[in-house]
C-alpha cells in the first residue's frame, strides 16, 4: 500500500482517528510522528496535523504519506483572531491536502467512512 | 437490536429514538437521564414529555447509578442521553470523578446487553476546535471514549443532522 498516493484520515477530536489508521495499514510506532513535535521528514504516517496549523506551519509532506487531521471548524468563529486565522489555515490546508489525496477517510466513533 | 444515534444540538435525535421504538417491539421504556438544574432544563423536560404522551413509553429517571434499576428482557429501551449521563456521573460530586467514564460506559452497555432492543443518543462535541478546560477536555474525551465502545458492539450507529440519518454502521429497523 505505501508508495501509492497520499491518505488522509479526518474526524473529531478522540474518535479514534489513528488507531482506526494503525489497524487499516499495519503502522508501527516507529513510522509514526506526532506533529505537536514539529514536523521531521521521513516518517510514513503524521498525525495532530491541527498542530502544525497551529502553529502557522507547513509541511512538505510526501505524496505518500498518511495525514491524521482532526477536524476543528464546527463551532462557533472564536473570538480569538488567532484561534480564527488557525481555523482557516487548518481548512484550507485539509482542503488541499483531501484534494490531492486518493482516499480521505473520516473517523467517527472508531467507524470509518470514505469520503474518497 | 441496538442504536446508537449521534447529533448536534436540536439536530432531531430523541425524536428519532422515539420513531425507531415505535417501530421496535418489546414493552417501551423511555430511560430519562436529566437532572433538572433550572427552568429552562424543566422545559425541555416537559416538551420531551409531551413528545412521548401517548406513544406507550414507561418512563425511567435515573440520571446515574445505572446498574441501580433493571428492565425485563423484552424491553425496548429509549436511552436519552449518554451525554447527561456521563455529565451526571463526573461532575455531580463537586469535584471531577475521573473513573465516570469508565463506569457509565459499563453500565450504559450492561444495560444495553439485557435489553432487547436498545436506542441510545449522544450529541457531537468533537468537531469544534475548541481549547477547553482540562474539566471539559476531560468530560469530552471520555464522552467519545463510551460512544466508541457502543460503536464497536451495537448493529447500528448514525448520525443525525436535520431530523436527517446517515448510517455508519448497520441500518435502522424498517
Amino acid at each position: 500500500m505505501w508508495g501509492e498516493k497520499m491518505i488522509l484520515i479526518i474526524g473529531g477530536a478522540w474518535q479514534g482517528k489513528l488507531s482506526w489508521a494503525i489497524k487499516e495499514y499495519g503502522l508501527q510506532p516507529e513510522e509514526i510522528w506526532d506533529l505537536e513535535q514539529g514536523y521531521r521528514a521521513g516518517y510514513r504516517c503524521y498525525t495532530h496535523l491541527e498542530a502544525l496549523t497551529r502553529r502557522g506551519e507547513t509541511a512538505p509532506f510526501s505524496q505518500d504519506a498518511i495525514v491524521i487531521a482532526r477536524e476543528i471548524g464546527s463551532g462557533v468563529v472564536p473570538l480569538d483572531a488567532a484561534d480564527r486565522l488557525w481555523r482557516e489555515r487548518h481548512g484550507a490546508l485539509v482542503q488541499s491536502l483531501a484534494a490531492q489525496a486518493q482516499r480521505v477517510v473520516r473517523v467517527v466513533c472508531g467507524l470509518p467512512e470514505e469520503l474518497k | 437490536m441496538r442504536i446508537l444515534l449521534i447529533g448536534g444540538s436540536k439536530s432531531g435525535k430523541s425524536r428519532l429514538a422515539q420513531e425507531l421504538c415505535l417501530r421496535l417491539d418489546g414493552t417501551r421504556y423511555y430511560w430519562a437521564t436529566m437532572e433538572p438544574a433550572d427552568g429552562e432544563d424543566r422545559a425541555r423536560i416537559a416538551r420531551h414529555r409531551e413528545e412521548r404522551a401517548g406513544c406507550g413509553f414507561i418512563t425511567i429517571e435515573q440520571g446515574r447509578h445505572l446498574a441501580a434499576r433493571t428492565v425485563p428482557p423484552d424491553a425496548a429501551v429509549l436511552f436519552d442521553s449518554v451525554t447527561a449521563l456521563l455529565s451526571n456521573e463526573m461532575f455531580s460530586s463537586g469535584g471531577i470523578d475521573q473513573s465516570a467514564g469508565e463506569r457509565a460506559g459499563k453500565e450504559l452497555l450492561e444495560i444495553s446487553r439485557r435489553c432487547r432492543h436498545f436506542v441510545c443518543v449522544c450529541d457531537d462535541l468533537w468537531r469544534d476546535g475548541m481549547d477547553y478546560d482540562d474539566a471539559t477536555r476531560y468530560y469530552c474525551r471520555a464522552l467519545a471514549q463510551i460512544c466508541r465502545r457502543c460503536a464497536e458492539e451495537f448493529d447500528t450507529v448514525c448520525e443525525v443532522t436535520g431530523g436527517l440519518v446517515r448510517c455508519w454502521k448497520g441500518a435502522l429497523p424498517e
